[in-house]
């Protein structure tokens, strides 16, 4: 049988991936030896097919939680553009007595609750409350917008 | 476990399928949103859109198209909505893998395969949209002209055109 050149083109990336049956592989091989046209065409096969774009980093993790499937993943303070992590500190600071932390866990988060004064729980321990209940364990979790609300329920 | 009962258990809401789902899936469906858009933080939005939307979409799934197809037009779908929503392109460029594992190839091997996988990128890049995908769903991703219909939401002659077309194009591209 003899297979035209645009036949043969829509087949080669199947004899690349071995997926032809082998008399067609056999009449696909046969042509090749004989036309540099495809065979160069196959070679341009084989080169494309090797390449896949890298995937971004986290980016799985991020659709994860978008999805409702996974734990929001946890973002350093220190790749925090600077207004929220001033916030971020300003709201540590309230908390923690005068100590600046970066990375507060939810232990560290309730031995602090503990030990302040009981007029400085209320609403300012209502908006960490609902920090914890949203899957937040820490300041760095909260967003720009949450961080504000809660500095003004602490300074109010 | 066979797609399927994944499938039945993401619509329930069980959370390991889901992870699964995402990500035996997630190359694919990022590359397709990379292809339309050429810009990997749009990609990346894009491709988190898809799958949000697949899982909002799953109850309706019927399973007449393979869910892989149905799966890539809606990241088609999205990639085009985030194309559209975008007013300022932020230009981050794609990066690329190479599948050869790095321990098996030495560094001036991976120095050349990282320039010719540049030079494909940008030359597959110049290709008009529905050639770029054909030929990248055809020849990355392993679609049948059939699939890449269903993906594309074209017909199968359709898929050949613009694969041909395509393939045809990339070879003069890659010997300027």
């Amino acid at each position: 049988m003899t297979l035209n050149c645009e036949w043969v083109s829509e087949q080669l990336p199947d004899l690349h991936t071995g997926r032809l049956e082998p008399l067609r592989e056999a009449e696909m091989r046969a042509h090749l030896a004989s036309c540099s046209d495809c065979r160069e065409e196959l070679e341009l096969v084989a080169r494309v097919s090797r390449h896949r774009l890298d995937l971004p980093e986290g980016l799985e993790s991020r659709i994860l939680v978008a999805a409702g499937a996974g734990q929001e993943p946890r973002r350093r303070l220190n790749m925090l553009p600077p207004r929220r992590m001033a916030l971020a500190a300003s709201i540590a600071v309230a908390l923690l007595g005068g100590a600046v932390v970066l990375n507060v866990s939810v232990d560290e988060f309730t031995v602090a609750q503990d030990a302040l004064a009981p007029e400085q729980s209320g609403a300012g321990w209502i908006g960490v409350e609902a920090a914890f209940v949203s899957g937040a364990s820490s300041l760095e979790d909260l967003t720009e917008e949450e961080l504000e609300t809660l500095l003004a329920e602490l300074g109010s | 476990m066979d797609e399927s009962s994944l499938l039945e258990r993401a619509r329930s809401g069980d959370r390991e399928a889901t992870e699964l789902l995402v990500r035996h899936h997630l190359r694919d469906v990022y590359e397709m949103t990379a292809r339309v858009l050429g810009d990997r933080d749009l990609a990346e939005d894009a491709a988190q859109d898809a799958f949000v939307n697949m899982l909002r979409a799953l109850p309706r799934f019927r399973g007449e198209s393979s869910f892989k197809t149905w799966l890539l037009r809606i990241a088609l779908n999205s990639a085009r909505t985030v194309g559209r929503r975008k007013t300022r392109r932020r230009e981050t460029p794609l990066t690329l893998v190479d599948e050869m594992p790095d321990h098996e190839v030495d560094a001036a091997t991976r120095l050349v395969r990282s320039d010719e996988a540049r030079r494909i990128e940008e030359r597959l890049a110049r290709l008009p949209e529905k050639q770029r995908l054909a030929v990248s769903l055809r020849l990355q991703q392993g679609l049948s002209y059939a699939e890449i219909a269903a993906a594309m939401d074209g017909t199968e002659g359709a898929a050949r055109v613009n694969y041909h077309l395509g393939i045809k194009r990339l070879r003069e591209l890659m010997n300027e």
